[in-house]
């Protein structure tokens, strides 16, 4: 499999994930959506010096992935992309903040270095719950949870529409891609001369193929506006899961709990 | 039931792509409208449906003029199959795509639900209601994008080059089904063994204008009429 199909199996991968049925599934759409929202936003106040609160946010990720039987490995893997960018926005801090906290045998620990960890695990542990929360959710059902927080229509239909256009993209890619690579069997990858006559076409297809398929869903009386949102109850198990969540998020995020375990044993 | 007066069309002021088109299409009628590539056919359709509005004349579906306020009644009563179904499909799964206009149309869930299972039964892929869409043979996506439009029950059909891309098996089947739904239906193409399958009457389009409005069986035999627009005898009135 080529990476462009490995992309389009892994959008396919999501709403193939989102239809299982297990209990994370059948949560409300808007419990999971706040729950997460509550996670990131405790993940974001953490200080930055604070890498032990950091870690023992990622408890919650591991409770997560028990529950909906979903793989961190082969998140990351699947995630392994964004992950480079965030090392290389963390890499700047150990070379701009260089005080010495303690020593690792003689290896220096400095203030930077415990920085760029902190924020490299928090761009981490953000990406891969957002990534849980689409994976058990769905976009349909993300839009809706959106839908009954007052999110304007608009944009929640902007969103929908960019999810499902990945997909158009992805294929025109695809297409480009086979066809250039059937005429020019010894080249590895895309000469740089083909680049914009490339780009070009790939956009006017996907702008053309974009406009297709919105014209198939007004034909079914698609707008903004009347967009149907099945209306879905908040059972009991979905309120449990709220309150057993956000008292999970309150103690990881505001005991030191890996700082009490640490302790027990110096002690 | 569909009436379209002097109507032409033009995507630019230049170049007329309709010029003048009289028709009218009763109810229950099964329509073909042929032609070779790039004479109006699709455009023609997408005027029936208000996809193009900029159209000069009157059309009328039910009495309705096609225009911007009366598009969600008139695409209630049409329903427009694509020439390509994956630009038709863009659900998740068949069963979610075709219960989409009728979720649209804010209908109760167990209608929604009755609707798409009857859609899907009345093209026989009711056993494969949960299947992705990117799991489909090309045939099978043709189906399940009838069955999108056949959710609306609507009053009219319309077929865009049904059976570009179908194998002589699925092609076959996509007639049977298209021979057992009633209503109105209109189906533009160039597989004139396809019209000559499934349609009574046929209008013949030529650079933008109506050349010949007949039944299907005159027509299709006019070899040198045929010829003479860029079209063939159908293979199967070919003495061999």
């Amino acid at each position: 499999m080529n990476k462009i199909e490995d992309a389009i199996y892994q959008v396919h991968y999501i709403d193939n994930n989102s239809n299982n049925n297990n209990i994370l599934n059948k949560i409300h759409p808007l419990v999971k959506l706040i729950i997460s929202v509550i996670y990131i936003l405790f993940l974001t106040s953490i200080n930055k010096y604070n890498l032990t609160i950091t870690l023992a946010m990622s408890i919650y990720l591991i409770v997560v992935s028990i529950i909906g039987d979903l793989s961190i490995k082969n998140c990351i893997k699947r995630l392994k992309i964004v992950l480079f960018f965030l090392i290389i926005i963390g890499i700047a801090n150990p070379i701009l903040d260089r005080q010495v906290v303690t020593f690792i045998g003689i290896i220096p620990i400095t203030t930077g270095m415990i920085s760029a960890l902190t924020l490299i695990l928090k761009g981490i542990f953000a990406i891969i719950s957002s990534y849980f929360l689409i994976v058990t959710t769905g976009v349909e059902n993300i839009c809706y949870a959106l839908k009954k927080l007052h999110i304007p229509n608009i944009l929640i239909t902007i969103f929908m529409l960019i999810y499902r256009y990945i997909i158009v993209l992805l294929k025109e890619v695809q297409k480009i891609w086979i066809a250039y690579s059937l005429r020019a069997p010894k080249q590895k990858g895309i000469h740089f001369k083909a680049w914009g006559s490339m780009i070009g076409s790939l956009m006017i297809r996907s702008i053309d193929k974009a406009e297709v398929i919105y014209q198939a869903m007004e034909l079914r009386v698609f707008s903004p506006d009347n967009f149907f949102m099945k209306n879905q109850k908040i059972d009991r198990t979905s309120i449990i899961y709220f309150m057993a969540g956000l008292l999970l998020l309150l103690i990881i995020r505001f005991i030191p709990i890996f700082d009490l375990i640490g302790n027990v044993f110096v002690h | 039931m569909i009436e379209l007066k002097n109507v032409s069309f033009s995507y630019n002021s230049n170049i007329e792509v309709l010029s003048n088109i009289n028709l009218n299409i009763n109810k229950n009628e099964s329509i073909g409208i042929i032609g070779a590539n790039g004479v109006g056919k699709s455009t023609l359709l997408k005027l029936l449906v208000g996809l193009e509005l900029g159209y000069t004349g009157e059309i009328l579906i039910d009495d309705m003029k096609v225009e911007k306020k009366k598009l969600s009644e008139i695409r209630q009563k049409i329903g427009y199959v694509f020439q390509d179904s994956d630009s038709q499909l863009f659900m998740p799964t068949i069963y979610e795509d075709v219960a989409f206009a009728p979720k649209n149309y804010g209908f109760s869930e167990e209608e929604v639900q009755n609707r798409t299972i009857e859609a899907l039964k009345n093209v026989g892929i009711e056993d494969l209601k949960d299947k992705p869409i990117y799991h489909l043979s090309g045939g099978q996506k043709k189906l399940a994008s009838i069955a999108t439009v056949l959710s609306m029950k609507p009053d009219i059909l319309i077929f865009d080059e049904p059976t570009i891309a179908l194998d002589p098996r699925n092609r076959r089947k996509f007639i049977e089904v298209l021979n057992s739904l009633s209503g109105t239906k209109i189906v533009a193409s160039h597989d004139l063994d396809l019209i000559y399958d499934t349609c009574k009457k046929t209008i013949l389009i030529s650079d933008g204008k109506i050349i010949k409005n007949g039944l299907t069986k005159e027509i299709l035999n006019d070899k040198e009429l045929l010829e003479n627009n860029g079209l063939e005898l159908p293979l199967s009135l070919i003495k061999r």
